[in-house]
């Protein structure tokens, strides 16, 4: 089975072609701005290097944030765009889960432990959510929580995450973990089963849209 | 040749089909959850775009019984417009003419709004003068041949349905105001009272002293004074609005002598802009045309018919898939490149 996954949660974003779990071909680009411009010349050139045409595509894998509001549109308009042409499911990851994921791997000391994972909220602030590593999954232990920078005076334990070591003071901090493609449709094939959306889904803003009514 | 349009620039998802220039279909979604607001809040729009427009794209497609192998050419608009709406729109489009390995024509809103004229006129002919009114534009653009336009006069502050919305709110009468003032106005009489023209002897218009005035209108008088004279009151104000309106594209007409004289956006729906503008034409025995009602405010027909239009006079390879293809929020229609 082959997954094209495509992540635009965060100021970095990716695009991977996988096969299963194994990752065929990747890439990435990072500017705040950029995601729309890149998106697609990313999607050609990641299958240009996997050798692949756009009918071998089984499944969409869809990075689904929290993140950046514009980025999330932007890559899940694309994907949900291509789908309907080729007719193809899209499976939803939420982006914490694939920067959990990466955690995990990354640093298998913390295997055993849980990882407080922690992704730039764009707007000085930031969502956090404990993780554990279940096999080849990772699960939640908490609910998604928005703190805003500065915020960690009960937060004990390892955190990792994308935000910017100047804005939080975690005790111990894993720094730079993005959220990345591969990961996206690594949980994408695991869930494969479970996970199925229909045309309206939407990302996971995480954040209400709040306005005064006039 | 199949044309699907996708128009996704302010509060409406639109989806088309078109062929050989005939609308076989027009399938939209209007956001209702601005009226509350007295605007529309662009991440609320947004939101709404995304998770509705492969509902509306389905039904665009079933209503003109046609599968998506079946289309030869997507358009979608780029710009002017809200940045987040517009994005949806344009990657869906892109998404989809990646994937289907067709071209994608980038369509300017305005200019798709001026040419709404051509699905019910194929016939139009050039060079002529448009007056592009709508939410966020009031511009006379003067077309020599297709794709060239040359800008007359534009607001400087407010677009004329921008100020029948805010207007339609003082009166406590909702949002959008436009099909609300019409009714009232075409029930009254617009000699009740008098609010001035903006920017007279100039090619521009304005639109923001109007509102002011009949601010203090309404402060000025009580509420059941207001209440009770609504459909006259209205009547007045829409006078002043296309009075401004007919004038400067009277005067601009008298200059630049077009074959034809167009009215083009949301406000171009307007019975009393339509009258007064077809009895100029009328005078003058100079061709007007205007969209039928569900043309003139925003639709993805206008934004097929554009896509469709530009593929015939440049062909497709003009619009080979352009992976970096983005919006543009400001995009002016005198800067029109292709
Ligand atoms: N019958 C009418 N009389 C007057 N105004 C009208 C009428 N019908 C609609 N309008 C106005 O038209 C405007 C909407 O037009 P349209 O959809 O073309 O604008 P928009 O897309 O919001 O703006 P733009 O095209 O400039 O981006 C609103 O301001 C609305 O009040
Ligand atoms: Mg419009």
């Amino acid at each position: 089975m082959y997954i094209l996954a495509v992540e635009t949660s965060s100021d970095r974003a990716s695009v991977s072609f996988l096969k299963e779990t194994k990752i065929i071909a990747s890439g990435s680009v990072s500017g705040k701005y950029s995601h729309n411009k890149r998106l697609f010349e990313m999607i050609e050139n990641v299958l240009k290097s996997a050798c692949m045409e756009q009918n071998n595509i089984d499944l969409f894998a869809l990075g689904t944030g929290p993140g950046s509001f514009t980025g999330l549109r932007i890559g899940a308009s694309a994907v949900k765009g291509m789908a309907t042409a080729l007719n193809k499911k899209i499976i939803p990851v939420p982006s914490i889960d694939a920067v959990a994921l990466r955690a995990f791997e990354e640093n298998p000391d913390y295997g055993g432990s849980d990882i407080g994972i922690a992704v730039e909220g764009m707007q000085k602030d930031f969502f956090y959510c404990i993780y554990t590593r279940l096999e080849r999954e990772v699960v939640k232990k908490s609910e998604i929580v928005v703190h805003p920078y500065g915020f960690s005076s009960y937060i004990d334990g390892v955190t990792a995450g994308n935000v910017e070591e100047i804005n939080v003071s975690f005790k111990k901090y894993i720094p730079e973990i993005w959220p990345e493609a591969q990961y996206v449709g690594r949980l994408a094939y695991i869930r494969r089963f479970t996970d199925s959306s229909d045309d309206s889904f939407e990302p996971h803003y995480h954040k209400e849209f709040k306005n005064v009514r006039v | 040749m199949i044309v699907l349009g996708i128009e996704s620039s302010c509060d409406d998802t639109s989806v088309s089909v078109l062929k050989d220039g005939n609308i076989l279909s027009v399938a939209t979604n209007t956001q209702t959850v601005h009226s509350g607001y007295g605007g529309v809040i662009p991440e609320v729009a947004s939101r709404a775009h995304l998770k509705n427009i492969s509902a509306v794209l389905k039904n665009a497609l079933d209503k003109a019984a046609v599968g998506l192998n079946d289309i030869d050419a997507v358009g979608a608009t780029y710009g002017p417009g809200l940045v987040g709406p517009l994005l949806v729109g344009l990657n869906f489009a892109k998404g989809l003419a990646f994937s289907l390995s067709i071209p994608l024509v980038p369509v300017n809103h305005i200019e798709s709004h001026i040419l709404a004229n051509f699905i019910e006129h194929p016939d139009i002919e050039y060079p002529f003068l448009a007056l592009v009114v709508s939410g966020g534009h009031t511009e006379l653009v003067y077309s020599p041949s297709f794709g060239k336009y040359e800008l007359i006069g534009r607001t400087r502050d407010d677009a004329a349905g921008e100020c029948i919305d805010k207007v339609s709110k003082m009166l406590g009468r909702g949002f959008p105001g436009g099909k609300i003032m019409d009714s009232l106005a075409s029930e009254g009489d617009s000699g009740f009272t008098v609010f001035p023209r903006g920017m007279k002897n100039s090619p521009d218009f304005s639109f923001s002293g109007l509102k002011t005035a009949v601010k203090y209108y309404i402060e000025k008088n009580d509420k059941a004074f207001i209440d009770q004279n609504i459909s006259d009151i209205a009547a007045s104000f829409i006078d002043s609005v296309t009075d401004s309106l007919t004038e400067k594209l009277f005067s601009a007409a008298e200059l630049k002598k077009p074959a034809t004289v167009l009215l083009a956006g949301g406000v171009s729906a307007n019975t009393s802009l339509r009258k007064k503008a077809s009895a100029y034409a009328a005078k003058k025995s100079i061709r007007l045309c205007y969209p039928s009602v569900q043309y003139c405010t925003d639709n993805a027909a206008m934004t097929a018919m554009s896509a469709y239009m530009m593929i015939k006079k440049y062909g497709t390879d003009r619009f080979r898939f352009d992976p970096e293809l983005d919006a543009v929020p400001f995009l002016r229609i005198e800067d029109k490149k292709i």
